[in-house]
This record gives C-alpha cells, structure tokens and sequence, in this order.
C-alpha cells in the first residue's frame, strides 16, 4: 500500500520536528515574584485613589452638563470631553459576538479590533454545534451555512473509531473570511438547515486560527432550546 | 544526565549506558511502541530492541538529537514488530486506522513513477515547515507519534472535533502539496 511506504518516510522527517511535537504546550503564565505583587497592589492602590478623586471632581465641574432620563435609570452623556475614559481591560484582537442563537440558527459577528492582524494572522474559523447529554457531548450534523464568505463545508466521517462517536459537518472557510474596507466586524448567519432543534443544552463552539502563533482562540456559546 | 553525556557513555562501551537512556527516555521508547503495538509486552520487547540497536549503532554514529532518534528506531522496531504480527493475524488495528488516513494524502497516479525517499521526505519537511505550530504538531504526533486522537486531545488540551478537523485538513493540504511538487508514491 502507498500508504504504507508514507508511513514509513514519516519517520525520516527532521528530528527538530519530531522532537518540538512531544513538548506539551502549558499555560502562558507570568511568573511573578511576591515583590512585584506588592508594588502592583501598591500602584492599584493609588490608581483608585488617584481616579476616586477624578471622578469626585469632575462630577462636581460636570454636574450641570449631565441629565437623567425620566426614570432615573440611565443618564446621558452630553460633555463629550468625558468620553473614551481609560480601560484596564486588554485589547482583544479578535472578538465572537452573538446577535442571536436559537434552534433554526444563529447570527455571529466577528469583530475585529486591528484590521491589519486579522487579515494577516487570522484566516479561517470553524463552527461546530454540539448537544450536550447525559453521556457527555454529541456533535451534531447541521447542515451549514447561509452566509457566502463561509464556504467549505467538511463531510461527515462516520464512527472512524467505533467509540460512537460522529463527525459533524463542520462549516469552515477555506478562504479568509475577509472584510471590506473599513469594515470592523463580518457577520456570519449560519442556518442550522436541520429542522428545528430538539429541546435540549447545546453549544456552539467556534475556533478562530491564528496562524501567526498557530494557536486557536475558542469560543463558546451556550444554550438551551425549551 | 545530559544526552550528550549519555552519547558519550555508548562511546565509552559503558553498560550504564542502556540504564541511563532507560531512566530518561523508558517511558518515551514505551508510549511509542504501545501507541503502534497496542500490547504491554510487545511495547516491553520493542524497548529492549530499541536499546540493543541503539548499542550497535553508537557508534560510529553521533545523533544531533538523541530524544528524536530514539523515537525514530522505537517507532521502526515497532512498526516491524506490528508487520510480524498482522502476518500472523494479530494487533489491535490502531495502524490500519492511520494508514487509512495517509491513504487520503496519496496523489491518484497510479501510471506515474514512484518518486525517491530522499524526494518524499525532503517534500514532507519542507510541508511540516509551512504549517502552523499546532497544526504541525498535531500532525506528527498522529503519524509519528501514533497517538489516539483523544490523546492528541488530552496533550493539546484541545476539543477531539478541533483535533480530527486540523488532521483532516492537514492530510488534504498535503495531498494537494505532493500533487503541486509531483509527488508520487
């Protein structure tokens, strides 16, 4: 068999290769030594003082710029000097957004915070529905998807290994999913086409790759159709 | 112990040689050959030849990558090992299985001369080198490494869909890969 002979040449591949695929990946984690806790806490510590006093300040210089709704539940903003206050919250480059999720289908918008990365490192996602049951997981087989710029659909593998176990069709894009010029965000509709869903938890899992780390940022979105 | 100083007791024709390389890489030698044999005392006797061969080989020859040509002659022995046995109607399956995916990266051209080894394998490097890490990875571990998409799994730290869908995706991109450099085998 052709295979076989495949098979064999495998074990010829560079030993840099063979070696670096049995290193187990762990967690990226800051090694942080206690004295630097302590002046991070210490910097925290000011850094709330610091902004409680700009917020006590500026409430007070602002006060006659800012009106409450009639129900006093939300405010608007109409100083626009106040906006775009700082985040302590990284930068995500890539964000899954979910306009909608229910039986029929969901609705999910990519969004994208540096355009140049994402049309660089992130080329292709995978969206996969799975249905959560007592014996653990079963991946469904939807039929995808309705959204053009998702082409490729994967087919089936039935059982490969006996253990009951199913592959779905998987919706992937072969091509990047790319975005018109400035564009931020590609929604991606994906029409389940299975009729409607059994009541049930389900999830759906969508994997963005970067290729620039080649590693995968997961997504899931839970729900439940009753 | 480093492995250069391990290298340096198969020189020396020291026995601690073999007990060393047992202390490091004994679990190594094993996952592979029970990975492909699928039987304790087959993987047992696979690691003893591994280390005899290891014995006749060094020297003259001095591995770069000691770990890596390990696994290369554990893996050989034990897909040897698996040949005897389907001879004689044994094993567990687990090689038919990765030989029926590889069969899904073999370019259809049955009329057309097989390329040479050296050919093949300078192709797959340059093929590993252009995946992404993880993909890469995956990959060798499955056909080299012979584990279990569930154990891909567990050392990834990744969903089995996310697993069988990299592998899938790799053996098409490398079909196509040996059909654009005319590959054949």
């Amino acid at each position: 068999m052709k295979s076989e002979r495949l098979m064999d040449l495998i074990s010829e591949i560079d030993p840099e290769l063979i070696e670096s695929a049995d290193i187990k990946p762990t967690k990226k984690k800051a090694a942080v030594s206690p004295v630097i806790i302590s002046v991070l806490a210490a910097a925290a510590c000011v850094a709330i003082i610091v902004s409680v006093g700009y917020v006590f300040l500026n409430s007070r210089n602002n006060s006659k710029n800012k009106s409450f709704d009639n129900q006093g539940i939300t405010w608007n903003e109409i100083n626009s000097d106040n906006k775009n206050p700082a985040s302590a919250e990284p930068e995500k480059k890539i964000d899954v957004k979910i306009n909608m999720v229910d039986e029929y289908g969901c609705n999910l918008s990519l969004i994208v915070n540096n355009k140049e990365d994402y049309e660089k490192y992130y080329t292709y996602g995978d969206f996969v529905l799975h249905k959560q049951t007592e014996d653990g997981d079963v991946l469904l087989t939807p039929k995808p998807i309705d959204k053009t710029k998702i082409q490729t659909i994967v087919p089936a593998t039935d059982d490969p290994k006996g253990e009951g176990e199913i592959i779905p069709y998987i919706a992937t894009s072969k091509e990047p999913v790319t975005l018109d010029q400035n564009e931020t965000s590609v929604d991606i509709v994906w029409g389940y086409n299975y009729g409607d869903l059994e009541k049930g938890d389900y999830y759906i899992t969508v994997d963005i790759y970067d290729s620039e780390n080649g590693t995968i940022i997961q997504t899931e979105i839970p729900f439940t159709v009753e | 112990m480093e492995d250069t100083q391990i290298i340096e007791l198969y020189f020396q024709r020291s026995e601690s040689a073999i007990s060393e390389t047992d202390h490091k890489y004994g679990a190594y030698c094993n996952t592979i050959a029970y990975n492909i044999l699928q039987n304790s005392e087959d993987s047992e006797e696979c690691q003893n030849d591994t280390y005899l061969k290891l014995w006749n080989t060094i020297p003259p020859t001095r591995p770069s990558n000691f770990k890596a040509f390990i696994g290369k002659i554990t893996r050989n022995l034990a897909l040897n090992i698996y040949e005897k046995h389907k001879a004689q109607k044994r094993g567990a399956g687990s090689v038919e299985l990765a030989l029926d995916e590889l069969e899904e990266c073999i370019p259809d051209a049955s009329a057309s001369i097989p390329s040479e080894d050296s050919v093949v394998t300078e192709c797959l490097n340059s093929f590993l080198k252009s995946l992404p890490t993880q993909h890469r990875n995956i990959f060798i571990r499955r056909y080299f490494y012979m584990a279990s998409v569930t154990e891909i799994a567990n050392f990834f730290q990744m969903n089995e869909s996310t697993v069988r869908v990299s592998l899938k995706r790799t053996r098409d991109k490398l079909k196509v890969f040996f059909e654009k450099e005319e590959i054949y085998l």
